[in-house]
């Protein structure tokens, strides 16, 4: 059983050590990914409570979400070459939020596709450090034919314009990463508009200020 | 007699509805406070798994109207506001790569438009005793009445209709987005020094430019109940890309229409309570790149992917 199914149990104490040691695996990553900072903050000082008791002379440590995150996703990107390395696995939950009811879901499971582990990809272009984490969450239209009795015009039909055919898992899951510039700049673009629709002042650029910064390019 | 004791109970009862604010009224008072308090706060960030904490501050020093937006775990990066002139502040010029380039400042605050958010969602105060950094707050929940949104709680201050704690919910319930004050202080002491960049900090500076709005050359065949186009016509970022947006009041869809040579099949990407998603779309001899990006769940996105198309002339 993945770890993603309780990211708040013992298993991401384990995998917390490891990466504290410097021998974490793609599975510990991911599992630390996927697990709350706070409840991680609080294992890292019981850690080092254990760790100063064992080298009362060792340096001090202190817990900073940010690069905590930074060395999570360093770690992840050296070994996303070698193993299919999953992140925000809870995004695989996608498919049920994005049915409209969840008896429609069953009915039309069967034609649906295969929901590949997602992962993780930026949309870097890091302009305000903010390398925000996307994961494709799935690809093909799965949902345009589902009868839910909204009116959804068929495209082709009402205009002179022809559609993509619907992307496969596999092309989701290779989102080309000289497209994180673009996306990033809608990101923020949208944020901005965003905080002066929804009036709730500078709150909305949150996201496209505070994220931590990714390396990929 | 009667007629005296029938007045005065129908005076009594109108002045206590008056006295009671709504859902809606506490929502749009919200809308204001951020406009017209003057606050120095830290709150949270919480999405996708990740948690930031950040220090925002508003006053009016001067006549002049200074905001600020402070990143306090990553890279301390800022963005400040003065009036019409954003500044960014980077801790030095090696985080500044491609630039962050705000396109307007942030003050033009839409009213909130209380018939749309109604026809869209269902707004209930659920509790008027909640303690959030210290302060009492009331708690209003809008409910969406579709699957095409998600659903919110606010926490606001009762005192003042500041926000205090924001959630947004998919529609099982789950918890996508949070932000949430850990300290807030009103009427702080601000000075202009407080909104001044350190020497050593990299900065850039952008004055407002007034978007450039083009013709809008495309259509949406239909939206989710309460959303609609916020600008009639299209803004233009640049030669080959143009911008629409649409809002229900609440949650917004920005669209994303550029030319391209690449022909990209439909694909989906979320973050938190947003999704991203795009596809290429075929219109006689060209080619153009859709990207819609918003706070809504993916099957919206996947919609209105299915129905925007050129706009007819008749239009």
């Amino acid at each position: 059983m993945s770890k993603y199914s309780d990211p708040y149990n013992s298993g991401a104490q384990d995998s917390l050590s490891a990466f504290l040691d410097n021998e974490a695996t793609p599975a510990d990553i991911e599992a630390l990914l996927a697990s709350d900072m706070q409840k991680l903050a609080q294992k890292v000082d019981s850690y080092h409570q254990i760790h100063q008791s064992v080298q009362p002379d060792s340096e001090q440590w202190i817990f900073d979400s940010g690069a905590f995150l930074n060395g999570l996703h360093d770690k992840l990107d050296a070994g996303i070459e070698d193993s299919n390395v999953l992140a925000f696995p809870k995004r695989n939950a996608m498919l049920n939020s994005v049915s409209p009811e969840p008896v429609m879901a069953e009915q039309t499971a069967s034609s649906e596709p295969q929901v590949k582990p997602v992962r993780k990809h930026y949309w870097s272009g890091l302009a305000v450090a903010a390398s925000v984490a996307f994961a494709v969450v799935l690809g093909g239209n799965v949902l345009l034919d589902s009868n839910d009795g909204v009116a959804t015009p068929n495209f082709v039909a009402n205009s002179n314009a022809q559609a993509e055919p619907l992307a496969t898992a596999s092309s989701a899951d290779t989102i080309r990463l000289e497209d994180n510039e673009r996306l990033q700049n809608y990101l923020r673009q949208h944020a901005q508009q965003a905080s002066m629709t929804v009036g709730q002042g500078m709150i909305p650029m949150a996201k496209v200020v505070g994220y931590p910064q990714g390396n990929a390019q | 007699m009667r007629k005296v004791l029938i007045c005065a109970l129908m005076t009594l009862l109108s002045i206590s509805a008056w006295a009671t604010p709504s859902g809606l009224d506490w929502l749009s008072r919200m809308t204001e406070s951020f406009e017209e308090l003057s606050y120095d706060g830290v709150f949270v960030h919480q999405e996708a798994g990740m948690m930031n904490s950040m220090r925002i501050r508003h006053g009016l020093i001067g006549g002049v109207d200074y905001e600020s937006l402070e990143d306090l775990d990553g890279q301390r990066i800022a963005v400040i506001r003065a009036d019409d002139s954003i500044i960014c502040v980077f801790p030095d010029k090696e985080d500044y790569a491609n630039g962050y380039v705000p396109g307007e400042p942030f003050k033009r605050f839409a009213k909130l438009d209380k018939e749309r958010l109604q026809r869209a969602y269902d707004i209930r105060i659920t509790d008027h005793s909640q303690r959030i950094a210290s302060r009492q707050a009331v708690k209003i929940k809008l409910v969406p009445k579709d699957e095409f949104r998600h659903g919110h709680v606010f926490w606001i201050d009762k005192d003042n209709g500041f926000l205090l704690k924001h959630d947004v919910l998919d529609h099982d319930n789950q918890l996508l987005e949070r932000i949430q004050f850990t300290s807030v202080t009103f009427a702080p002491d601000l000075k202009e020094d407080d909104f001044t960049p350190s020497k050593e900090a990299y900065i850039q500076r952008f004055v407002e430019v007034e978007p450039q709005t083009v013709k809008r050359n495309w259509q949406f065949d239909w939206l989710p109940t309460g959303f609609d186009l916020v600008w009639q016509e299209a803004r233009q970022m640049n030669p080959q890309t143009n911008m629409m947006l649409l809002s229900d009041g609440m949650s917004t869809v920005s669209v994303f229409v550029e030319q391209t040579q690449q022909k990209r099949p439909q694909t989906f990407m979320n973050m938190g309570a947003t999704v991203a998603g795009e596809q290429s779309i075929n219109v006689d001899d060209k080619t153009y790149l859709l990207t819609m990006v918003g706070e809504v769940p993916a099957i919206t996105i996947q919609r209105l992917m299915a129905v925007i198309m050129p706009k007819q002339n008749d239009d």
